[in-house]
């Protein structure tokens, strides 16, 4: 009896031997071969990293205002597994953000644990929200970028999408300046999920570059103010206008009508920037090709007559019109007065080989090379394809397309002294690890004695011709006019009603030398570049330079005081 | 006497560990708190953000442009700026002369304060 008992307590003993030495041989497995698993998977648990958020990159005009910057705002979500009752949920933040219940509803009945409800809200509906402290309801802290000016130059600043990457404008083509570096900081975290500031292991965050442009506010203002008076006094659909230093290419202001208010973007909004991505026909804007290929070949002095045809004149598969019958004009007068025959035969004794090295010399059928994207190149035929009729309607600016910034940019050439320029928008961009300044790019192409001869027909032009009406008291205008049809696809001709009006100017002997470009496109009550687009050339010019005096008024006094 | 020194020690180390543990529970308090700051300095961050934007909202170039075409301002001109007691060349060399003259005179007669050393 005693010897089965004592068996059985041994057995008991040895059972429980092995239990032990089983469950040891568990400890020194997950000791020292799980060890690192079992590490991390504690440290992950009682270990966070908290994102830092870098600033993207602010963007001022050339004066230092604030055109685009970022904000902080909060982006409400939900975790369906949490929310207790799903009604008052609904019912609240319906009305707090003002969506339809039945849009909340859906996406609290999403099976999935995280759901946004709203992007990028306010602050005090953030707080409003937060204060009814429903279970399950969240908010992310994110950036949102604003645009102080609103309106002011919103095609040329572009947009961003819901994560802050550039869409459009400076935003899109310098998106890589402007985005910030994410930096990360580690914390620890107690049981409740709330941080503990105890490690030291931080990565900071980088914020992106700021970026000067060469845009000055004011006159980008004074452009777009009176190109919208001008859209509503003819009844136009569209119109542009672009404001250039012709000697750097450093745009001081572009335009474009419809635009759109960054802040509070619409599904129908206008994005377009037509400045650079529309071409047009330009019209009689276009004789400045045959205008500088006829003073260097030199065939024509200033009073030498070309006979006009009285208005009407018979060409290979057409006939050529004057706006006004003219019979004889000198050389000078032929641009003077705009006739499309008189430069249609002046051109035709160029021939089209120079009339083709002079469009491609002064940058048509090329990209101008603007810091935007999106830019178009044009349509110029090579001679190769031209027709009889090209070589005399192509002079006068049809079956030609351009857009208005090339036009602009061949303007200045004869503004500048014989420079083709480079035309940007950003001048400088800037971060606490390194400075770029973005340095004018030109190129001779023409003599100086042939621009100031082109200089000064183009003043003639408005002196007395068709562009009498950009004159301004006390300055030197040059420039020309614009009025062409518009071909209509639907009817597959030129349209009889819609017109483009157009008209590019320089004000001569004045430092800055600018060129203002005007485009306005199916004007109604009037469809002329002289009556259209040459007033408002005249008004923004006038109040450019009002604006240059008091500028120049400013910095003369300073520098008064600084030598006193 | 034995009996004392264990208590004595025992004392000590009770102190020893105490003091270490205190100092151990005041940096997770510290930590807490710079979590609770860091919350805090981000919620004022936000604050100031929102003024921000609504002041430039309302002093946009745009707005101030209306207003003072409203106002009827004017572009300053060459002729209407004004010079309120504009200082001369003369007049600022006077005031020059004067003030140096002074120090001049103040440094002629103030005795320099020399080193001990070198008064003796």
């Amino acid at each position: 009896m005693k010897s089965i008992r004592n068996l059985r307590i041994n057995y008991i003993y040895y059972f429980f031997t092995f239990l032990f030495f089983l469950l040891a041989a568990r400890i020194i497995f997950l000791q020292f071969f799980r060890k690192e698993l079992l590490k991390n998977l504690a440290q992950s648990q009682y270990w966070s990293l908290i994102p830092l958020e870098g600033r993207r990159g602010k963007i001022f005009d050339r004066d230092g205002r604030l055109l685009a910057s970022s904000m902080y705002s909060y982006s409400v979500f939900v975790d369906p597994a949490l929310i207790e009752n799903p009604s008052q949920v609904i019912s609240c933040l319906s009305s707090k953000l003002n969506i339809l219940p039945s849009e909340i509803a859906s996406k609290i009945s999403a099976k999935k644990r995280f759901v946004w409800i709203k992007r990028k809200i306010s602050l005090k509906e953030k707080e409003e929200i937060k204060a009814l402290k429903l279970k399950g309801v969240g908010f992310i802290r994110e950036q949102k970028r604003y645009y102080p000016q609103e309106n002011l130059a919103s095609t040329v600043l572009g947009i961003v999408d819901i994560d802050n990457k550039g869409l459009d404008g400076i935003e899109l083509s310098y998106d890589n300046y402007l985005r910030s570096k994410q930096g990360w900081f580690k914390v620890l975290q107690d049981s409740r999920q709330k941080k503990v500031f105890l490690s030291s292991q931080i990565i900071t965050p980088k914020d992106g570059a700021d970026i000067v442009l060469t845009i000055d506010a004011q006159i980008q203002y004074f452009a777009e103010k009176y190109l919208f008076e001008t859209i509503k006094k003819f009844s136009a659909k569209e119109g542009s206008i672009i404001v250039m230093d012709a000697n750097s290419g450093e745009i001081l202001a572009l335009a474009n009508y419809p635009s759109f208010n960054p802040n509070k973007r619409t599904l129908n909004a206008n994005y377009r920037n037509y400045a650079i991505v529309d071409m047009f026909e330009p019209g009689s804007i276009f004789k400045i090709v045959t205008l500088i290929a006829a003073i260097e070949k030199n065939i024509f002095k200033d009073d030498d007559k070309i006979f006009c045809e009285n208005g009407e004149f018979k060409i290979p598969g057409s006939t050529l019109h004057d706006w006004k019958p003219y019979g004889f004009l000198t050389f000078r007068e032929v641009f003077k007065k705009s006739s499309n025959i008189g430069v249609a035969k002046i051109a035709n004794k160029l021939g089209a080989k120079i009339l083709y090295e002079n469009i491609k010399r002064l940058g048509f059928g090329h990209k101008t090379g603007i810091d935007l994207k999106g830019e178009v190149l044009g349509k110029v035929k090579p001679p190769a394809n031209w027709s009889k009729t090209s070589s005399y309607i192509i002079p006068i600016g049809q079956e030609i397309s351009v857009t208005l910034i090339q036009l602009v940019r061949a303007f200045a050439v004869v503004a500048n002294g014989g420079y083709l320029v480079k035309p940007h928008l950003v001048k400088k961009i800037y971060s606490p690890f390194f400075t770029k300044e973005i340095q004018p790019e030109r190129e001779k192409i023409l003599p100086t004695r042939l621009t100031e001869r082109a200089k000064d027909i183009l003043i003639s032009v408005v002196e007395d011709g068709t562009g009498v009406l950009a004159k301004i008291d006390g300055f030197k205008v040059g420039g020309k006019t614009g009025t062409a049809q518009q071909f209509d696809p639907k009817i597959g001709q030129y349209s009889p009603t819609e017109y483009r009006a157009s008209f590019i100017g320089f004000v001569s002997d004045y430092e800055p030398t600018f060129v203002i470009g005007v485009s306005i496109y199916a004007p109604k009550t009037s469809h002329f570049g002289g009556v259209v687009a040459a007033p408002l050339f005249k008004k923004v010019a006038e109040k450019t330079l009002m604006y240059f005096e008091s500028k120049n008024l400013f910095r003369k006094n300073n520098k008064q005081n600084e030598d006193n | 006497m034995k009996k004392k020194k264990y208590l004595i020690s025992a004392i000590f180390i009770f102190l020893a560990i105490f003091f270490y543990v205190h100092q151990k529970v005041q940096i997770y308090v510290e930590g807490y708190n710079l979590a609770k700051n860091y919350y805090l300095y981000n919620e004022y961050i936000d604050r100031r953000d929102y003024l921000v934007y609504n002041f430039a909202q309302r002093i946009s170039l745009p707005k101030i442009n209306e207003w003072v075409e409203k106002e009827n301002f004017s572009s300053i001109k060459k002729d209407k700026v004004l010079a309120l007691q504009p200082k001369t060349k003369d007049t600022l060399n006077k005031q020059e002369n004067m003030v140096s003259a002074k120090y001049n005179v103040k440094i002629k007669f103030v005795t320099p304060i020399a080193l001990a050393k070198e008064q003796e």
